[in-house]
């Protein structure tokens, strides 16, 4: 805990903030702590998270929140829970700026996909030595290189979506739309970039995405085995011309599949040269 | 109640000069429990010791009136470290409740899954958190005539693993630094690739569902975990000799060690990697379906098997209120669950039956002071509730495997007083073989000791795993996930083991809703107060009877001993731990670092 107090104190500066973990709402009760951690050594009590993010937020270079829960709230912040969370933006408010007047930088993510975690920090250690740009961020304070495009956009079943070739049962090598998937609506890197080194990721493998990066996860996502909404009207639309494009790419495809005539055996040469000399 | 720790307000209170020692929060385990102890140096003692966790998030209060389908996403959040553990308890509860069965190959990639996070966690967990402990600048400056002797004690296996002395070993284990240290953390990495390919990403699976899972069986998904975990296989013929020549030599050159976190063998293990061609998810075959599980379910009370059967062990859960932040449910709470399938009276103090009615307050260490309930088992024979632990995981499983006698498939042996381990011949290695024997006692050593022989345990298992799995893809039995309904009114439960021991998930279902959900994952077990019938929970037993063998003063205490005794345990604090260990006299208060980075720094 040492660190925590020096950089209360200003003995390390500058210091960057990352936090994790939904961040409680403290003042709905009368007495007692949701989240704390190291003691208090006037009270005798714990200290709790809400009161380490204002003792430190405003004095770090850079405040970084890392998954879901510290983002947005996740899965802890939903409908009926009781400790009213939040991610750290609603906590210190969205115009918050630290002490080298950076906004909150937002890594969702649940879990966070590790090296889009990394790459965030590495980023920032390049922006704190000059020799990067202010780090670029969309509206929810996300990278934009990391959360720009879609899941879907990403996702090497696509082909399967726009041939209108849907999975009816998980184990399916086909488009998870039908089956839960929120792809087409969500903003995640996963389906390019996996996992652990490549291996793994969500539709990509089988997992039908549940939006875990988006502020609205996990409530409007659930029951996250319910086809989409959007889906049963794009679905519809899709079957039918990608019903049509399938046989009419399989005519193609049986032709691609046979060689040209002229590949055969024997005394004639059918190629459509005209030999003079033999 | 019959235990064998008595009260401490029985105990006489001697006059004696206490130092007051915190570490809050303790870093090295996962999330955050504050140790507070009062050390008698002039004894050599922990005089008193009393553990805290401080955190909630209310996960049986927001599953109420949600969709059970969302069950495995939605637990799989308990934990960041084990979080798929829960995501397949629930899957296993779901499919009792919904009356479906997982198909041969689901079950197979589950198995293969649950197997690559065992060697992964236990690998991280002991050779990059709780090796630090045993490395080299630890044992230097906690120890330094322990650490002499090291480097002129020549490693009985140098042979097989390649470090020549003691020294060497803890040389290698140093953070960051260390040899050992680094290959642990690229293995790590590795079986989380390996986990990856079965359930797609860790620690939250995304292909994992009630009735199966959504991964495409091939040649190839199998093929990239089996040449992976080949990698791992000749790991481990260097992992188990370091290990055992490690932990032998703290026997040696401290005689008495044996002491160090030990209690009396009170030991429950659920279960883990289910027998497709066994399990059926019926409430009423559990006993048989359970017995199948290649890892053996028990209760082991002084070294004997009291049960093996989940029905039993299912009946037998009692959460008991201690010094925790809840009011009670036991008179005015709803009793959902009268009786089970087979018609046996279920008490309104388990899981099924529970009701969650947080109190926040204020940490009063004379009354409530922590987040976290006391599990415990009932014992029909003497009328006892038992505070059960898990040891960390490994140790459980191995004893209950072990003794059970019914586990074998070539790669892993059960003989009834030891597990045999066969791991084939890899790139460098040959054949080779392991045997794990019961121990004499159930302390930190042994605790640590049983974490390597499970991970060559995970390893064999994965190996027999992998060829069922590659045998069904060859055949083209490639389903992986069996329809279901979700009914109106149901119950359900699952056991299994999560990394650190016994995980259970509860669930009632009312009009196709969850009506009251509770998982007991291993931590509470552990790590609980006195309950209200006056029983210790493991964590206050195992610390209060530790030694003191570190040769520091009050000064430059680290209080090592001690944190071997925790950390043997694994503790995982999603979970949240707490202990409370008697009253006494302060002299001074001094506040205590932890070590765990590059630098030989106390403060």
């Amino acid at each position: 805990m040492k660190y925590f107090y020096q950089a209360e104190k200003g003995q390390i500066d500058p210091f960057v903030l990352v936090v994790e973990g939904s961040i409680p709402n403290e003042k709905i009760k009368k007495e007692g702590y949701w989240a704390a951690q190291g003691t208090d050594y006037n009270t005798g009590q714990p200290i709790t998270t809400c009161e380490w993010i204002d003792r430190l937020a405003s004095k770090a270079w850079g405040v970084i929140a890392c998954g879901t829960c510290a983002t947005y709230g996740g899965i802890h912040a939903m409908a009926g829970n009781p400790t009213g969370c939040m991610g750290l933006a609603d906590y210190l408010g969205k115009d918050f700026r630290s002490a080298a007047g950076l906004p909150i930088v937002n890594v969702p993510g649940c879990p966070v996909q590790p090296d889009n975690m990394m790459e965030t920090l590495l980023y920032l250690l390049f922006q704190a030595a000059g020799l990067a740009p202010i780090i670029p961020l969309d509206e929810q304070l996300r990278p934009t290189w990391l959360f720009g495009k879609t899941v879907h956009e990403g996702c090497d079943r696509g082909g399967y979506y726009e041939q209108g070739d849907f999975a009816h049962e998980y184990g399916s090598p086909k488009c998870l739309v039908k089956i839960g998937c929120w792809g087409p609506v969500v903003n995640c890197n996963v389906t390019k970039r996996g996992w652990m080194r490549g291996i793994g990721g969500c539709p990509n493998v089988g997992g039908i995405c549940i939006g875990c990066t988006m502020p609205g996860f996990p409530d409007k996502f659930m029951p996250f085995m319910d086809q989409p909404p959007g889906a049963s009207l794009s679905s519809v639309i899709v079957v039918s011309y990608g019903s049509m494009i399938r046989s009419l790419r399989s005519i193609t495809n049986m032709s691609g599949n046979r060689e040209p005539k002229w590949r055969h055996r024997g005394r004639a040469l059918t190629t459509g040269y005209q030999p003079t000399s033999y | 109640m019959a235990t064998m720790t008595e009260p401490l307000a029985a105990t006489e209170q001697k006059k004696r000069n206490l130092v007051e020692m915190n570490w809050d929060p303790i870093t090295r385990i996962v999330g955050s429990l504050g140790i507070f102890t009062k050390i008698d140096f002039e004894n050599r003692e922990v005089a008193e010791c009393y553990a805290t966790s401080s955190i909630f998030r209310g996960y049986s209060i927001f599953m109420q009136g949600k969709d059970p389908r969302d069950a495995p996403f939605i637990t799989s959040r308990i934990c960041g470290i084990c979080g798929d553990n829960h995501a397949t308890c629930a899957v296993y509860t779901q499919n009792m409740a919904f009356g479906c069965k997982t198909p041969f190959m689901g079950e197979w990639i589950i198995n293969l899954g649950e197997a690559a996070e065992y060697m992964f966690d236990h690998n991280l967990f002991q050779d990059n958190l709780v090796g630090v402990d045993f490395c080299e600048q630890m044992v230097k400056q906690t120890n330094p005539s322990v650490f002499a002797r090291a480097e002129n004690t020549r490693s009985p296996n140098a042979d097989r693993h390649g470090y020549r002395t003691i020294a060497d070993i803890m040389r290698a284990l140093n953070p960051f630094t260390g040899a050992y240290y680094r290959e642990a953390l690229q293995m790590s990495r590795l079986t989380r690739e390996m986990f990856c390919l079965m359930e797609g990403r860790h620690v939250h699976p995304s292909t994992l569902y009630p009735g199966g899972v959504g991964t495409v069986p091939s040649h190839q998904v199998f093929t990239d975990y089996l040449v992976r975990l080949m990698k791992y296989v000749e790991y481990m013929k260097i992992a188990v000799p370091l290990h055992d020549d490690l932990f032998n030599f703290f026997y040696e050159a401290l005689p008495g060690y044996e002491k160090v976190g030990q209690r009396r063998i009170l030991l429950g293990c659920w279960g883990a990697f289910n027998d497709p061609a066994v399990c059926d998810y019926r409430y009423e075959h559990m006993g048989d379906w359970g017995r199948a599980m290649y890892v053996t379910p028990s209760v082991i009370v002084d070294g004997e098997v009291v049960t093996n059967d989940l029905v039993d062990i299912n009946l037998g859960i009692r959460i008991l209120l201690g010094s925790s932040y809840y009011e009670d449910w036991q008179k005015n709470g709803e009793r959902f669950v009268k009786t089970d399938p087979l018609g046996n009276p279920v008490d309104m103090r388990h899981p099924w039956n529970q009701t969650t009615i947080p109190k926040p307050q204020r940490r009063d260490f004379k009354g409530n002071y922590t987040w976290v309930m006391s599990p415990r088992w009932y014992d029909k024979r003497t009328g006892d509730y038992l505070a059960l632990d898990t040891g960390g995981g490994p140790i459980a499983r191995l004893w209950a495997t072990a003794l059970n006698n019914l586990v074998n498939l070539g790669y892993i042996e059960a003989t009834g007083h030891s597990v045999k381990i066969r791991l084939p011949k890899t790139v460098n290695l040959p054949e080779t073989e392991f045997e794990w024997k019961i121990p004499q006692w159930s302390n930190a050593i042994e605790r640590n000791r049983a974490r390597t022989y499970f991970q060559a345990y995970a390893a064999a298992a994965g190996l027999y795993f992998i060829e069922q799995a590659l045998n069904l893809v060859r055949k083209g039995d490639t389903k992986t996930w069996a329809e279901f309904t979700v009914p109106e009114e149901a119950i359900g439960c699952g056991f299994h083991e999560a990394v650190r021991g016994v995980l259970s998930h509860h669930v009632v279902i009312r009009d196709k809703k969850i009506a009251n959900y509770h998982p007991y994952p291993p931590t509470p077990w552990n790590g609980n107060p006195r309950d209200v019938y006056g029983t210790p929970g493991p964590y206050e037993d195992a610390i209060q009877n530790t030694p003191i063998f570190e040769e520091n003063g009050p000064e430059n205490f680290k209080g090592i001993d001690i944190m071997r005794a925790v950390r043997s345990f694994d503790p995982c604090l999603p979970c949240g731990v707490h202990m409370y260990l008697g009253n006494g006299k302060v002299l001074r208060t001094e506040h205590s670092g932890i070590f765990g980075g590059g630098h030989a720094t106390h403060e």
